[in-house]
């Protein structure tokens, strides 16, 4: 498949911009600023750049991996920000923390309890198909959550009543500190698709190409045959499970080997080779993001010391 | 008034409601076959397989699907099998529960969970649910417990047409069973309890199944000159709080009924509103409670009974609080 220039700009833009979001949040949680656990998706950015395939008024389903779906699915970074910081200005006022967020405007609801995103899931692809509206659920969860009865249950549910969903399973190869090969049989989630006659897609997580293609296939086969579809795409978390975790269940030259796969360089590359634009042009572009997001943290920063903000008033109270 | 049965007063008002809104659907096991005690017999050949879909007894995905859909413009009834109940505790207290909260109220999560539950006799100890006090637990839910089938006809459109999720407690006992007394038009309210007999003595306080053994109790009573207060509180979560203290500021005399547990049940709940609210210097006894043993109901009659209260225990607590 033909991907346009444009849309790879828009998958380069979407992949930076959670990877500095992420690394701001960073910063400000060695400072203190942030309380948030910072459940972080660094290198893991191709898979949230898949919102790209979606079309408007699709739903998002996320787990609490979530701030670079989010990020991709346009979600405010200013409120984002807010919410880290438990502000009554963030997304949710600061009742949850980025972990378990929602935004109405782009249909975006994460939660924090691995797998219960997947029958929240069906619950609204059915009342899209109740209400027949030509769309679809996208429920993105890890490969722990994949191991639950609560994945099997939801599949079952979804292939029985025809209901329009793509289970997207981010499969960074550990659920928590356990490796794969200590939870799950399979090798290859999407493999489970088989035993329940649905379709399942296996794609490369850190190949942002390949990430779309399989996304567009997937949403276009649940829309168009009303069915749930699996896609599982295989990463690698270069972060903890969460930001200050110490990591002592894998090895060094396990994680070198991912960082230098990373799905950044590789669509940079792609689009290089595919004469979508110059060194400089990259360079321009991270600048960019880059000053938008510090324009975000500046407005949240600002109203901390704000005298007349209601959050300094509330903390000073 | 006419004859119905609890089962048939909600079957027909989940109908009318379903004819008013295109919204609602009816969610469970056995749903287009009318359930295990007939209560959505007819709603699959009136409503089509659209509305009314039967799921596996997978209940604790059920109620997440039912939540998801609400989220998305519907608004659901489950029914729950009472043996899954405490499966869908995940459901229930960590997303229905907590949706409006975390999503800030923009994503509604208004839906009625119908759950048959309480102690019957010939079940295995698994089947006889008494955990009510577990789920009225739960803040930002609201939960029912109707004692007959005026109470249950008008407590589900209240629960139907309220905003807050809602787990509609339904006797076993009283399911099936048919009254003469049926009104079809009354108008209880979730949160307001009902005093079905006035008195001055001694202020019963029940629910479900044990209201009309408190009636009964209380009929008793009534021959020895002991006028008691019977008070059906009908919800469990919001507790009417009002009609409760009034009543006790009255009678200076409570006895709880129920047959839940009594360790850290209602009865331990109310007891503690009564002793913490301004109706406790109007106390001139000690606070009885009615309650089950704190043990499995076993399944013969004899370990039933002995685990179980009726109203010749409640006779004996007016009789006691009378010395």
């Amino acid at each position: 498949m033909q991907i346009n220039e444009n849309t790879c700009v828009q998958i380069f833009y979407k992949m930076m911009k959670s990877r500095l979001f992420e690394e701001l949040c960073v910063q400000l949680k060695d400072l203190n600023i942030i309380s948030d656990k910072l459940y972080l998706s660094y290198g893991q950015e191709a898979v949230a750049a898949s919102v790209c395939a979606l079309g408007f008024d699709d739903m998002i389903f996320a787990s609490h991996r979530s701030s670079a779906i989010a990020i991709s699915a346009n979600v405010s970074a200013e409120k984002l920000f807010a919410e880290a910081m438990g502000l009554n200005s963030g997304l949710n006022s600061g009742r949850c923390g980025l972990s378990q967020i929602c935004d109405k405007n782009v249909n975006f609801i994460s939660d924090v309890i691995p797998a219960n995103s997947f029958a929240k899931a069906v619950g609204a692809a059915l009342a899209l198909k109740i209400k027949q509206k030509n769309n679809a659920v996208i429920c993105y969860a890890g490969d722990g959550a994949a191991m639950t009865g609560d994945f099997f249950e939801a599949l079952n549910l979804s292939a029985l009543k025809k209901l329009p969903i793509v289970f997207y399973i981010e499969n960074n190869g550990y659920a928590q500190k356990s490796p794969q090969s200590d939870y799950s049989c399979v090798k290859d989630i999407s493999q489970i698709a088989k035993g329940l006659n649905i379709t399942g897609i296996l794609t490369d997580g850190n190949s942002p190409i390949d990430v779309y293609t399989a996304t567009l296939q997937a949403l276009e086969f649940a829309k168009q045959t009303s069915s749930p579809v699996i896609v599982e795409a295989k990463t690698y978390r270069l972060s903890g499970h969460f930001y200050d975790e110490i990591q002592n269940y894998r090895s060094e030259k396990e994680m070198e080997k991912w960082l230098e796969y990373d799905p950044i360089e590789n669509h940079t590359n792609f689009m290089l080779k595919n004469k979508m634009g110059e060194v400089e042009d990259f360079i321009n572009m991270r600048s960019k993001i880059k000053e938008e997001l510090d324009i975000a943290l500046d407005n949240v920063l600002n109203t901390l010391s704000d005298p007349n903000s209601e959050e300094l008033q509330e903390a000073q109270a | 008034m006419s004859i119905s049965s609890y089962a048939k007063a909600i079957n027909s008002v989940i109908a009318s409601e379903m004819l008013k809104d295109e919204n609602i659907i009816v969610m469970g096991q056995d749903v287009t076959s009318g359930g295990q005690y007939s209560q959505t017999e007819g709603l699959y050949k009136k409503f089509g397989t659209r509305r009314v879909i039967d799921t596996s007894i997978n209940d604790d995905t059920t109620i997440k699907t039912a939540l998801g859909s609400a989220m998305a413009g519907l608004k659901p009834i489950v029914f729950i099998n009472s043996v899954f109940l405490l499966k869908t505790m995940d459901s229930i207290a960590n997303e229905v529960a907590y949706t409006d909260f975390v999503y800030n109220s923009r994503y509604p999560s208004s839906m009625v969970i119908c759950v048959d539950i309480a102690p019957s006799k010939a079940n295995p100890p698994q089947m006889n649910f008494m955990y009510e006090a577990m789920f009225a637990h739960i803040p930002a839910i609201e939960v029912v417990y109707p004692s007959g089938v005026n109470e249950a006809s008008s407590l589900m459109k209240e629960a139907i047409h309220s905003d807050k999720p809602v787990i509609f407690l339904m006797d076993k006992k009283l399911l099936l069973s048919e009254e003469d007394n049926f009104i079809a038009e009354l108008n209880y309210q979730i949160g307001k309890a009902q005093i079905l007999k006035e008195g001055d003595f001694a202020t019963i306080l029940s629910y479900g199944f044990m209201v009309k053994q408190a009636l009964i109790a209380a009929n008793k009573a009534q021959k020895l000159k002991l006028e008691c207060e019977i008070i059906d509180l009908c919800s469990l979560r919001p507790l009417d709080k009002e009609t409760i203290i009034n009543s006790v500021k009255k009678t200076g005399r409570v006895i709880i009924a129920h047959e839940g547990y009594k360790t850290m049940g209602i009865g331990a709940e109310l007891s503690a509103l009564i002793s913490e609210s301004e109706a406790f210097d109007y106390l001139q006894r000690p606070i009885i409670r009615v309650a089950a043993n704190d043990t499995p109901v076993g399944f013969s009659d004899e370990l039933y009974d002995k685990c179980i209260p009726d109203w010749k225990n409640i006779y004996e607590a007016i009789l006691y609080t009378a010395k």
